[in-house]
């Protein structure tokens, strides 16, 4: 341990601690804007300089380890002139047009100047000699470099949790900006659209490109049917920006929000994800089938899940040779927008053309998703409109409803029922647990052997997540794979995804089925999510959505009595022809570059 | 050595000032060449000396080396790279006059957050040059 003073206050720490963590303990705060709990260290903003005894300069206190005998002050006069000439340094490279701003009130470095309490400028403003460039070319967000204070988090988020590196910092000096490979437009550059970055911006410099007023005009269009569905990582989340803790499940109210805002009929994607595992449990089986019992080498093993946006353009663009391996079912977001123009218009007997779907989703990708080409296969736009967590939030604060003193409601009817399995969709291992309980019911006409549904190897936080299921006792369908070992892995952000695909690619593991997530800790760790979001939040998010499912009826997808009643009345069976025309899809190769 | 002796080994007629050490050292006016002594217990020396007669412009002098820091802060941190501009910008409006000359003190309370805060030796030391130029030549950029 190493023992040292913070403002005479005495301090014992592992080594290794910087002084930004021991002062937290105790108690002491020191403003950061670079500094982010998931990401390295950068040390390059300045703000959280503090005063050591015996030392030339101040130290940024993020970036320098406790030592033994240290003696810190956090709050004298030369700190807090320092700390003010730096926020205002800042400030004027930036555009502070805070009131317009989508981040207004939100925002690190407007929460950073109030501390400060600037009556006035002193320093002179450089923004108006710079040209600056906003990006809007992306679907999925907005990159304005006029609000951008250099502190690099997206940087190291795009190359350290997400190893994409889509920006870097390109220049130096008064030149040096945030840019992507040769200047490109975000929409022409290698981006999965996983919104990481957007989610750690401390300004308003990226933000999600919002959809909040159309959807505003779509709800009120007397012509128009708006049917709105819900992400499972949605409902353990959206309370964070209505004053709740993180981890608390706001289902109810917000489907009652939902309804009140105005919305024709409020249903689930969880239903949807019920019917992905239908038709993805389905193809794993058929692969493995194929594979292993008739031989068939064209067959693509492992199969890769293909639910997140940001994982597929990832693959597409950086290992487009596994493109087969990928499963062809579309996400539960594109199954749900496919089936509401064509299942659920012609049982609710609306005209498709006049349905307008909308999405709550705690991602950034699914915009662009929904405005793939191949996602018209309801022979309209399935999904019109992605709205993030953040921004469904912002459409209830606009609304002026009373969040908290809300009566809880339930799902409409029609794609609105779900199951355990549909909810933990939306963290990582959620998908594998929910296919594996079906699957291997599937085969072998019995529950997982796991207690209670809870397939533990498959759970956590950890970058690498691996289970091994023997499959035993097959009913007579399946006896083929009487004895098969059923390898799986799983992976979320990207980083982890990249070291999956690495093995995968060099022969070195020999799965059957991977899944994987963009981000970390998957949808409940999405950049649609309220910020901040770290690895305690996220965490904090994941007990909530398994709690949800062990309070639901049905815990196995193919119990979903409406995904059992969709397969009676329009799609005959999992993988038919029918789900194969709306609810799978192809992908396409693009550059690495 | 002192400045004295050293601009009388380059003839000296009408040298103003001597800039001990680069870009980032200190600027010694003629009238304190007799007491500064070239060395660690005076004025460190560092890469360059640079001597510069009666016809410079110490306002030029200062713009040079500003202009030069602001190219070559590698822009990290924030002190350095912002600051550096700063400083660029405000003496060129002092000049036009665009804003009070007092703004000058304010640049040199700046330049100290910067000798303090910067992340390398190159931020820490623009300081030196802007307070060594502006403290003795306070006139000549004014005007």
């Amino acid at each position: 341990m190493i023992n040292l003073l913070i403002n005479d206050q005495k301090v014992s720490v592992q080594k290794g601690t910087t002084v930004l963590a021991a002062a937290r303990k105790l108690k002491i705060n020191i403003p950061t804007l670079c500094n982010h709990d998931d990401l390295c260290v950068a040390g390059n903003c300045r703000v959280c300089l503090v005063e050591q005894k015996g030392a030339r300069t101040l130290i940024a206190s993020c970036a320098t380890p406790a030592s033994e005998g240290m003696e810190i002050h956090t709050n004298t006069l030369k700190v807090r002139n320092a700390r003010k000439h730096i926020v205002e340094l800042l400030l004027s490279e930036h555009r502070s047009d805070c009131t317009k701003c989508y981040k207004n009130q939100n925002c690190e470095l407007h929460s950073l100047a109030n501390e400060f309490a600037f009556g006035e400028h002193i320093l002179l403003d450089l923004v108006e000699d710079k040209k600056y460039n906003i990006d809007r070319s992306s679907v999925s967000f907005v990159k304005d470099d006029s609000k951008c204070i250099r502190c690099q988090r997206c940087v190291r988020t795009c190359s350290e949790l997400q190893s994409v590196s889509a920006i870097a910092v390109a220049n130096k000096g008064a030149h040096q900006t945030i840019s992507s490979f040769h200047d490109r437009p975000m929409s022409h550059v290698v981006c999965s659209n996983c919104g990481q970055c957007v989610n750690r911006c401390p300004t308003g410099a990226l933000v999600e490109k919002t959809y909040i007023d159309q959807v505003w005009d779509a709800i009120y269009d007397p012509d128009k049917h708006v049917v709105v569905q819900t992400a499972p990582a949605v409902r353990v989340a959206l309370g964070e920006d209505l004053g709740y803790d993180p981890g608390e499940r706001v289902t109810g109210k917000m489907v009652n929000a939902l309804k009140q805002l105005g919305f024709n009929s409020v249903l689930d994607t969880d239903f949807s994800a019920d019917l992905t595992i239908m038709e993805e449990g389905t193809e794993l089986l058929v692969r493995l089938k194929k594979a292993l019992v008739d031989g068939d080498k064209k067959i693509s093993l492992p199969m890769f899940t293909s639910c997140s946006p940001g994982w597929i353009k990832f693959i597409e663009h950086k290992y487009p040779e596994f493109l087969p391996n990928l499963s062809t079912c579309k996400s539960p977001q594109q199954m749900f927008g496919a089936l509401a123009k064509t299942y659920y218009a012609k049982k609710r007997n609306i005209d498709p053309s006049k349905i307008v779907s909308v999405s709550i989703m705690p991602c950034t990708a699914k915009k662009f998703e929904a405005d793939r080409p191949e996602m018209r296969s309801s022979g309209f736009k399935d999904v019109d409109y992605v709205l993030t967590t953040r921004e469904l939030a912002v459409m209830i604060k606009q609304a002026g409803l009373d969040f908290r003193n809300l009566e809880e409601a339930k799902y409409d009817s029609i794609m609105g029922e779900s199951t355990g399995a549909g909810v933990i969709f939306g963290v990582t291992g959620g998908v594998m647990e929910a296919a594996l309980r079906t699957a291997y019911e599937i085969v072998t006409g019995r529950e997982v052997p796991f207690g209670n549904l809870i397939i533990t190897p498959v759970r956590g936080m950890e970058g690498v997540k691996e289970a091994t299921i023997k499959i035993e006792g097959c009913v007579d369908a399946w006896k083929c794979l009487e004895g098969a070992e059923l390898k799986c892995a799983i992976a979320h952000g990207l980083s982890n995804a990249k070291k999956r695909m690495k093995m995968v690619k060099a022969g070195e593991a020999s799965y059957h089925f991977i899944e994987i997530m963009g981000c970390p800790g998957g949808c409940i760790g999405g950049r649609g999510q309220p910020i901040p979001t770290n690895l305690a939040i996220s965490t904090k998010r994941m007990k909530a959505i398994y709690s949800e499912d062990e309070n639901m009826v049905h815990r196995k997808s193919h119990l979903n009595p409406e995904v059992v009643a969709i397969y009676k009345e329009f799609l005959d069976q999992p993988n038919s022809h029918k789900s194969h025309e709306l609810l799978h899809t192809h992908y396409v190769e693009r550059d690495n570059y | 050595m002192t400045d004295k002796q050293f601009v009388n080994e380059f003839g000296d007629g009408d040298t103003k000032a001597v800039k001990v050490g680069g870009a980032s050292g200190f600027c010694v006016p003629r009238k304190k060449f007799a007491e500064t002594i070239i060395g660690f217990e005076g004025v460190p020396t560092g890469g360059s000396m640079k001597l510069f007669n009666s016809s410079r412009s110490m306002y030029n002098v200062l713009h040079n080396y500003l202009d030069f820091f602001t190219e070559e802060s590698c822009g990290q941190c924030t002190p350095c790279r912002v600051g550096c501009q700063q400083l660029l910008k405000g003496v060129e409006k002092v000049k036009k006059g665009e804003v009070k000359s007092t703004y000058l003190n304010e640049l040199i309370k700046l330049s100290d957050t910067m000798k303090i805060a910067a992340k390398c030796g190159l931020g820490q030391s623009v300081g030196n040059a802007f307070k060594s130029i502006v403290g003795n030549f306070r006139e000549e950029i004014i005007y």
